[in-house]
């Protein structure tokens, strides 16, 4: 035999070890996500149905929560917090994404980012500024503290406060799901329109809104999703005005009665899970709209339009950046509002409790290893499912569970984690099977581990989405050359798609930074996080340490979101070079 | 690498029998194909025939539920493409955006652990052989349609493949740059003797390039010849309409001692007409000519095969004229056309509703038992 014939042959048999090995990953994957999501549920789901000795309670604890008026409010006043903030922040961020889309305004890329910025803050802060703007002692409340001649009290504490700290949060994700779909159009469409004689009007009811129903409907579910699952903002301003969130935070962490906060879990799961369903609806249906053909709408410049519309975004974008500025302000002010003298005196935690810098650093290094942990997790479920050849079922199987934990909020991915994690083993009829995932509990690894599931599937999404995009038969080529899968993986898919693997290494950054709802079950005192630190803190009353750390993590993810920028323009660079571009 | 042909009479290449069905769809239906080493094979049908489904089971990229492929004397059924050694150019090219000419070109070698010079000039050589020298180190994004295409046949080349494997190869080119590619690619591939199979949807790259056409429709291969035989002989109403265009004459009666009549009159020539295959010894059948086998003389003219007809429109197609008929039979008029040259519609002074004799050749004539479809004239 050649030696030419036997490397042949060796290769060959390496190849029936390939298609095991990405068989064997895409079961991996699915176990681990099965075990990352779906057990924690079912964890919280039984404990739900037990009473707190753990024996059966049927709908028990549900018929309680119902005939408790006290704690059946708070499903009501979700439901209206949440429907309001939708109502509002939707129909700005139309307005909004549609000067950025349809009008010839200048400026766009500065208003883009501008609106995007209170994505890097924890909702807590949205609270705290509106704390320091319409508070009793508030910039608002007491007329620019005393020298206009009159006041504003809005009555802050309660629905109020809570919907435009909401609004302000849900805000910068309607504008990108809004400019998406307002971006996603025929030209063609409005010039037919156009020719056909109908007036503005007429052209923006039958073409443009039809056009973006579904972005509109999906916006809609998206801002339910957000403000009906926020802990923080409530957590600040709710006052007396109880929410869902926070009654299962009151629940766990004030009481320590883990079934109700186990049922009123599944209260808030199950309008989520409804809405979420309703948006991967409607985002089919978006998608489907439009046609390879389509020619893209370059908006001409129409003053009678176009100066309205930059007076609204400039106020927008005003409201957004002096909103921040008040946090910076506050956050160095010696004695809100009696001694106005500037201070760094906050900024040194050592008085407050939450632990101070140290919270700060883990929260860093939580952030940074999500970051990596979450981007290779994500891309490589993304490759395996879009890429794999064969293998229905598994695939289908696994893009499922990939798209689960988007349906989770927060505080049910960290209560769930809390009883799953913490159980030292499991009785599964008279079995008693100790529980391996026991080791992680307190550690840094739980928390890494709820940040990767929490935002796991916006990750897998983008992931999914630029692997859609690369030629379908790069894989068949290099199969049918004989180079193994993982070597085209590296060489080719993983460096085209470096740009959308930065992209999703930010989004896991920015919102481990960011988050509390998950994290606030699972931290434990030896690992003190930034964000609980500022929930913590605030509950205290220690209101501007509260908001000195928030102003941190806002830094912290502006500097990254800044490194991001200076990557990726590098890469546009590079990547140019084989663009055919430049 | 030399390839032997692995028996005296048994072919190179061998699908026997493959059946392959997407839940209750067929997309092939027990369809087979035999190569000889070295030789062209185009599959031709229009589209979701089954065609580039047919490329994917012969490259092992695809299951199929029956049937077996034998390559070089070797069953290789259920073998997966790594282990055919078959070179693919895909419709899309599929070259990767951020590798250079010369490091796609290189790829496979790379997993083959050739010496670094020897792999060098492996990739310069196939670069040379498809005229691309000197471009090596430009990206694909750079390089014009044609020079891509070059680039992913100079890739599927570079391991010396037992058998090159072109998915429409031509479709996304301009017309120019399309014929000429169609004689580089056929040379080059005369020049290494590699056999090859292509799938294509155009007739006219079909009977230019390949030694031997399968067409293929629904699933199902209609018909397995030259491209002479395919042309000159269409074995169903669909092949002759499908390559090239044809009349179709209905009403045509064929007795039971086996000779066909149109009107009264019977169509005997020294070689036809063709009676394809499943056409019945008797009974209704319809006659079909190709266009340009149908001569237009004047009215006056006398003859056995000569018919009465008149011209209805002229369009002019440059060199030739397509010329739109009406053809007089047993008191019935029967809408045809015919192609006549430029030079011919001078001479006759032909033009619209001017009544003219027909020419119908018998020799050139075809008879079918079934009618032909009508999505499938058009």
């Amino acid at each position: 035999m050649s030696p030419r014939i036997a490397a042949l042959r060796r290769a060959c048999t390496d190849f029936d070890a390939m298609r095991a090995l990405r068989a064997g990953l895409l079961l991996l994957l699915c176990l681990w996500l099965t075990v990352a999501v779906l057990f924690p549920l079912a964890t919280l789901a039984v404990k739900s149905l037990t009473t707190p000795d753990g024996a059966f309670a049927g709908f028990n604890n549900f018929i309680r929560y119902f005939n408790t008026p006290s704690l059946a409010v708070s499903f009501g006043n979700s439901l209206f917090v949440s429907m309001a903030t939708t109502l509002a922040a939707v129909s700005l961020g139309f307005a909004y994404a549609y000067a950025l889309t349809r009008t010839a305004i200048p400026a766009k890329g500065f208003f883009l980012t501008v609106a995007m910025m209170p994505l890097f803050a924890p909702t807590l802060l949205n609270g705290i500024v509106l704390v320091y703007l319409f508070g009793k002692k508030g910039l608002v409340t007491t007329g620019l503290f005393g020298l206009l001649p009159f006041t504003l009290d809005i009555g802050l504490y309660g629905a109020v406060g809570i919907i435009l700290a909401e609004a302000l949060f849900v805000f910068p994700q309607a504008v990108l799901i809004l400019t998406m779909a307002l971006s996603m159009t025929d030209a063609r469409l409005y010039e037919a329109a156009h020719s056909l004689g109908a007036s503005p009007a007429r052209v923006f009811f039958t073409v443009t809104l039809p056009g973006v129903r579904y972005g509109l409907v999906s916006a809609c579910f998206v801002g339910f999703i957000l403000s009906f699952t926020d802990f923080g903002a409530p957590k600040v301003v709710g006052g007396f005005f109880n929410v869902l969130a926070t009654d299962i935070y009151k629940q766990v962490i004030g009481q320590q009665n883990f079934v109700m906060g186990a049922t009123v879990s599944m209260i808030l799961l199950f309008p989520t899970v409804l809405a979420f369903l309703a948006d991967r609806v409607s985002r089919r249906k978006q998608s489907s709209m439009i046609g390879a053909r389509s020619v893209p709408l370059v908006p001409r410049p129409d003053p009678v339009r176009d100066r309205p519309f930059f007076l609204f975004c400039l106020l927008a974008a005003l409201a957004v950046i002096s909103f921040f500025l008040v946090a910076v302000f506050a956050s160095l002010i010696k004695i809100w509002p009696y001694d106005l003298s500037l201070t760094l005196a906050h900024y040194d935690f050592s008085g407050a409790g939450g632990g101070g810098y140290r919270a700060f650093f883990n929260s860093l290094k939580m952030s940074a290893i999500s970051a990596v942990a979450g981007t290779i997790a994500t891309f490589s479920a993304a490759y395996l499912i879009e890429k794999s050849p064969g293998m229905r079922t598994v695939r289908q199987t696994a893009s499922f569970l990939c798209i689960v934990p988007l349906a989770l909020p927060g505080l049910v991915i960290g209560l769930s984690y809390i009883f799953f994690f913490n159980a030292p083993a499991f009785d599964l009829f008279g079995l008693r099977i100790p529980n391996p995932a026991n080791a992680l509990y307190a550690t840094m690894g739980i928390l890494v581990l709820s940040n990767v599931v929490h935002f796991f599937t916006v990750g897998y999404l983008t992931a999914a989405t630029a692997l859609g995009q690369l030629d379908r038969e790069f894989e068949s080529v290099s199969e049918s050359m004989g180079v193994p899968f993982y070597r085209t993986f590296l060489r080719v898919t993983a460096p085209v798609c470096l740009p959308a693997i930065l992209e999703i290494g930010l989004y896991f950054f920015v919102n481990s930074m960011a988050t509390v709802s998950a994290v606030i079950f699972l931290y434990s005192a030896d690992i003190p996080l930034a964000a609980v630190a500022v929930a913590n803190m605030d509950d205290a009353g220690d209101i501007a340490p509260a908001c000195a750390m928030s102003v941190l993590i806002v830094a912290a993810n502006v500097a990254v979101r800044i490194l991001y920028g200076l990557a990726t323009k590098r890469l546009r660079r590079r990547t140019q070079t084989w663009a055919g571009k430049g | 690498m030399p390839q032997r042909a692995p028996g005296k009479d048994e072919p190179y290449l061998l699908v026997e029998n493959v059946t392959k069905r997407f839940g209750n769809f067929y997309a092939l239906r027990e369809v087979g194909l035999a190569a000889s080493a070295g030789e062209f094979v185009c599959i031709l049908g229009p589209s979701g025939c089954g065609k580039t489904t047919m490329l994917r089971v012969v490259a092992g990229l695809e299951s199929h539920e029956a049937g077996r492929v034998v390559l070089a004397g070797r069953d290789v059924t259920g073998l997966p493409v790594s282990r055919r050694n078959v070179g693919i150019v895909f419709q899309s090219y599929a070259l990767f955006p951020n590798l250079t000419a010369a490091e796609n070109v290189g790829y496979g070698l790379k997993s083959r652990n050739a010496a670094k010079g020897a792999r060098h000039d492996r990739v310069k050589e196939l670069l040379r052989l498809v005229g691309l020298t000197g471009l090596g180190d430009v990206y694909p994004a750079r390089l014009s349609g044609g020079q891509q295409q070059r680039v992913a046949l100079a890739r599927a080349m570079a391991l010396s493949p037992r058998l090159l494997l072109l998915d429409e190869p031509l479709s996304a080119l301009d017309a120019k740059v399309r014929i000429m590619l169609r004689g580089e690619i056929r040379a080059l591939q005369r020049r290494l003797g590699v056999t090859t199979v292509m799938v294509t949807h155009d007739q006219e790259e079909a009977l230019t390039m390949a030694d031997r056409i399968l067409v293929m429709h629904q699933g199902m291969v209609v018909q397995d010849g030259s491209p002479r035989d395919i042309y000159d002989a269409p074995a169903t109403p669909f092949v002759a309409s499908f390559i090239g265009s044809m009349n179709f004459i209905s009403g045509g009666k064929r007795h039971p001692d086996g000779t066909v009549f149109l009107g009264n009159r019977s169509i005997r020539g020294a070689s036809g007409p063709r009676i394809a295959r499943g056409a019945g010894d008797s009974g209704e059948v319809t006659l079909a000519i190709r266009p340009e086998d149908v001569t237009l003389a004047p009215r006056q003219a006398t003859g056995p095969e000569l018919w009465p007809g008149k011209t209805r429109h002229l369009e002019f197609r440059g060199g030739v004229y397509r010329v739109g008929l009406s053809l007089f039979v047993g008191g019935g008029e029967r809408g045809m056309i015919a192609d006549v040259s430029a030079e011919t519609v001078r001479r006759m002074e032909l033009h619209e509703d001017m009544g003219i004799s027909v020419e119908l050749c018998p020799d050139r004539m075809h008879v079918y038992s079934q009618a032909p479809h009508v999505a499938e004239v058009a």
